[in-house]
């Protein structure tokens, strides 16, 4: 029972990272990174919920719960609903390949990454393998829609899913790292997202968009 | 003395030298301060040093001196040993460093109130120190970082005058030439680490390193270290870094420097590798030939400006020292050990007095340009007359360096001659052609260069010292200060005693070669007989100083008694030059630098594609001139036909990467990491 929900909810963060590249609008794409995140914060819940009762000691991976529910929920997606409020006027067309395309290429990405963990020594358990691929295919494909996507919320995006498909494998497999080392990731994550976010700025003010592809003018 | 008593004065030294690199600092505010201080100790390290290492080839020479620090970086042993050959080096380097020392305290201070003299004097401390402590490690590593110090350090000092643009230019040249060698050195020296599993020296298993692998290590270290050396065709920044660094860093460079790629060569060949085919003394001879021959005509042919001269003479002077180490691989490649022995001692006599007399040149040319304030030998002309003392020791360095008997140059050219015809006569029964008609080839060669050399220094001397001045700097020329012609007059010193007393270095050097290379040149006692021939048993060979100086007393008294009974007879009388009916003589009608040396390039025509150009300013048809510009030029053979095109290639290759590779754009450069991941993931899936 209890495998069988943490799996349902690793391929549902998988299918959330697929609905983020099938997703034109921008606002979109803060929508399923919440969704996502919230299936994320859900792993997380129940994994500490279940070492809880089997232990019946209390377990710090509730506070990594708390941390993704503020931040990734609520703080995070609120912050760049804000700033795509007021830096985005119009809507265009945002990516560079189109979307079945995309998704075709995502797959191709996930049968990658089965390819690649069936062939890591060491894995006993068909579970773990399985919560690996689903993990490392949230970095790929996140890695991807950060290529894909001209505008800056796209890049900011793919590299919140990046840091959510390390999360996964890091829960998943070890039943969450020590408090200090998740700590340390959250804060990092934070600091990206705040200077990404003065940078999404700064590109607007000076070229009257995010499209980051103008970046190259800059260059001498 | 004892090992420990020379380990603890050496580390004196080195501490003295680093004092003075820090107090020079210290002392910034007084530019007078910073030089007396920076090179009263230099001066003081390297007098101790001197004295220190004489004592050590001579007392105490089969003890090597170990100097040992624990570290935590892995590979990396602070280590030093200095035997015989690392002692000789730290000789010469200290010799030459006592001589600059003192030039230098009035040679910088032309350079005062215009310079920053502190760093001048700490980067002078630090270049001398890295240099002591490279010959004396006994790590890769270590030696690696010291190397790299010395490059850096002269580096700095070249471009001590870096406002200008032609200084700029040669230091662009010297650092990238130098680390393009450095690149080959530290290749050849992790293949050495790769085969042997060691970065000392002296757990290094000479049996281990494959002949495959010594010939590609051979070939990186012959590129590296002749890249420093600046032999052919490597040598392209020697001519932009000598001229344009200060006198005292030229000699520093040209006298020490440039020695440690000698250094390196004779400690990694014949310590490090095992011992080769005859092929690697084969190679070696032909570019030490070639360098020689072509350094000395570049020289004559292709520049008037005095310390470019010397310093193509300085890649004539390795080539002649890299042709003896050439002699040395055949003779230990075919097992003639006499031969060896002989070689050895001729090469390293041969930098010994090479770092003598050509630093005594490059500091003449310093107080040349000190007083005259040219280096372009078509203003300069007359300076006998106005500094006639310091002239007179430069003559001597003219002589020692053209080979004339008694000045220590014909010492060492003289018995690099004897060498190779006895390599001649030794492989002349053998049947291999080949190596006898490279032999001869190359003794020819050394013999053509030989002429050249005083061709070159006939050029030299005669139209930069004699005749009138010719230009107004020149006229206003005035002896140089008191120390700068100690300075000159201690090198001339050593150049004459080391012409006429060879048989003392000679002495140093065996003990070189007794630990090198285990043998012995020397079969007699030298304790009980100090003055006799050398060596005793080979009579071909023998060098009689006692004669010599005999010899020269006689004919210097005949000379005296010739011009004494010929002057009663004739009666003086000062008149004019015959002007062919002009009013007066100007110093247009004397030869140019470029004139004189113009039979030359009509000679080599084919190698140096001599140009002349008449443009006319004023006035019409070649008949009505009233005012034109003459130019001549010569081709760089080597930078036109080799480097320019492998820099215009890089050059377009790198303007194409730059925009189809680094456009500038973050979702290429994402594409990038995205590229690269996927295929280190099939990668590691299809080894797994």
């Amino acid at each position: 029972m209890y495998n069988n929900v943490l799996n349902l909810l690793a391929i549902l963060i998988l299918i959330s990272s697929f609905t983020l590249v099938a997703n034109k609008r921008q606002n979109a794409y803060i929508t399923t990174f919440r969704l996502q995140s919230l299936l994320l914060a859900l792993i997380s819940l129940i994994i500490s919920v279940k070492s809880m009762i089997e232990t019946k000691k209390f377990d710090e991976v509730i506070f990594i719960f708390l941390l993704i529910v503020v931040f990734k929920v609520i703080v995070i997606p609120m912050a760049m609903r804000k700033t795509s409020d007021r830096v985005e006027y119009k809507v265009e067309k945002d990516f560079f390949i189109n979307i079945p395309i995309s998704m075709l290429i995502c797959c191709g990405l996930v049968v990658l990454c089965w390819y690649v963990v069936h062939h890591v020594e060491g894995i006993t358990n068909p579970t773990t393998e399985n919560y690996l691929i689903y993990s490392l295919s949230v970095v790929m494909i996140g890695l991807f829609f950060m290529i894909s996507r001209k505008k800056a919320l796209g890049q900011i995006i793919g590299f919140l899913v990046i840091e959510n498909g390390l999360f996964l494998a890091a829960m998943m497999t070890t039943d969450g790292m020590p408090m200090i080392v998740e700590l340390g990731l959250f804060f990092d994550l934070l600091t990206a997202f705040l200077i990404m976010g003065i940078f999404v700025f700064k590109i607007n003010s000076t070229f009257d968009s995010i499209d980051v592809n103008k970046l190259k003018h800059l260059k001498g | 003395m004892s090992s420990n008593q020379i380990a603890v004065f050496f580390i004196v030294s080195v501490i003295l030298y680093i004092t003075g690199a820090l107090t020079s600092l210290a002392s910034f505010s007084s530019s007078k301060w910073s030089n007396r201080l920076a090179n009263t100790f230099a001066l003081l390290a390297s007098s101790l040093l001197t004295f220190l290492m004489i004592c050590k080839l001579i007392y105490s020479r089969d003890v090597a001196i170990n100097i040992n620090f624990n570290t935590n970086i892995p590979f990396l042993a602070i280590k030093f040993n200095i035997d015989n050959l690392s002692a000789f080096f730290i000789m010469i380097i200290s010799i030459v460093a006592i001589i600059v020392s003192l030039f230098s305290y009035t040679y910088m201070s032309h350079y005062f109130s215009k310079k920053n003299i502190a760093v001048f004097g700490c980067l002078y401390n630090l270049f001398i120190v890295s240099m002591v402590l490279l010959v004396s490690s006994s790590n890769l590593l270590l030696f690696l970082v010291f190397w790299e110090l010395m490059s850096l350090v002269s580096f700095f000092l070249v471009i001590f005058e870096h406002e200008k643009e032609d200084v700029q230019k040669a230091g662009r040249i010297y650092i990238i030439m130098t680390y393009i060698g450095t690149a080959c050195i530290t290749a050849a020296f992790v293949l050495i680490a790769a085969y042997t599993g060691s970065f000392n020296f002296t757990s290094i298993n000479l049996q281990s390193i494959p002949q495959g692998a010594a010939n590609i290590i051979f070939i990186l270290l012959l590129i590296g270290f002749g890249t420093k050396a600046g032999i052919i065709p490597v040598h392209i920044w020697l001519p932009y870094a000598h001229p344009v660094a200060p006198s005292n860093i030229s000699a520093l460079m040209s006298g020490v420097m440039i020695k440690m790629a000698v250094y390196g060569l004779i400690r990694f060949i014949f310590n490090i590798l095992p011992a080769g085919d005859l092929w690697w003394g084969v190679i070696v001879l032909c570019t030490g030939i070639a360098s020689a021959l072509i350094g000395i005509t570049y020289s004559i042919a292709s520049t008037t400006n005095i310390k470019r001269l010397l310093a193509y003479s300085s890649i004539e002077n390795m080539g002649i020292i890299l042709a003896g180490l050439g002699i040395m691989l055949i003779a230990r490649a075919s097992g003639n050990y006499f031969l060896l022995s002989l070689s050895l001692t001729a090469t390293l006599l041969h930098t010994l007095n090479h770092a003598v007399f050509k630093s005594l040149l490059f500091m003449g040319a310093g107080a040349v340009q000190y007083s005259a304030h040219t280096k372009n030998m078509e203003k300069l002309g007359g300076l006998i007359k106005k500094m006639p003392i310091a002239s007179v020791f430069i003559f001597i360095g003219c002589l020692s360096i053209s080979a004339v008997p008694p000045f220590n140059g014909f010492i060492s050219e003289y018995m690099i001659f004897k060498m190779i015809i006895s390599s001649i006569s030794h492989f002349a029964p053998s049947q291999s052609f080949l190596l006898v008609l490279v032999l001869m080839v190359a003794a020819a060669a050394l013999a053509l260069t030989g002429a050249l050399v005083a061709f070159c220094f006939v050029k030299f001397f005669g139209i930069s010292f004699l005749g009138m001045p010719r230009s107004k700097e020149a006229e206003s020329a005035v002896e140089p200060g008191k120390p700068m012609l100690v300075a000159l007059a201690s090198a001339a010193m050593l150049c004459l005693l080391l012409g006429i007393f060879p048989n003392y270095a000679i002495r140093l050097i065996d003990s070189v070669g007794s630990q090198l290379i285990n043998l012995k040149l020397l079969a007699t006692d030298w304790s009980q007989l100090p003055s006799r021939y050398y060596p005793a048993d080979n009579s071909i060979l023998s060098i009689s100083s006692g004669l010599i100086a005999i010899l020269l007393v006689v004919l210097g008294g005949l000379l005296l008694l010739v011009v004494m009974a010929l002057r009663k007879r004739t009666s003086i009388e000062r008149y004019n030059t015959w002007d062919c009916g002009f009013t007066k003589i100007n110093s247009k009608m004397q030869y140019s630098a470029t004139g004189f040396s113009k039979s030359l390039r009509i000679i080599f025509r084919g190698f140096f594609k001599p140009a002349r150009d008449l443009e006319i300013t004023e006035g019409t048809a070649p008949y009505h001139i009233k005012a034109g510009r003459y130019t001549t030029s010569t081709v760089k053979f080597f930078e036109k036909y080799l480097y320019q095109p492998v820099v215009s290639n890089i050059i377009h290759f790198s303007r194409k990467i730059r925009f189809t590779v680094q456009t500038g754009s973050i979702h290429a450069y994402l594409m990038y990491f995205f590229g690269i991941m996927v295929l280190m993931l099939l990668y590691y899936s299809f080894t797994a």
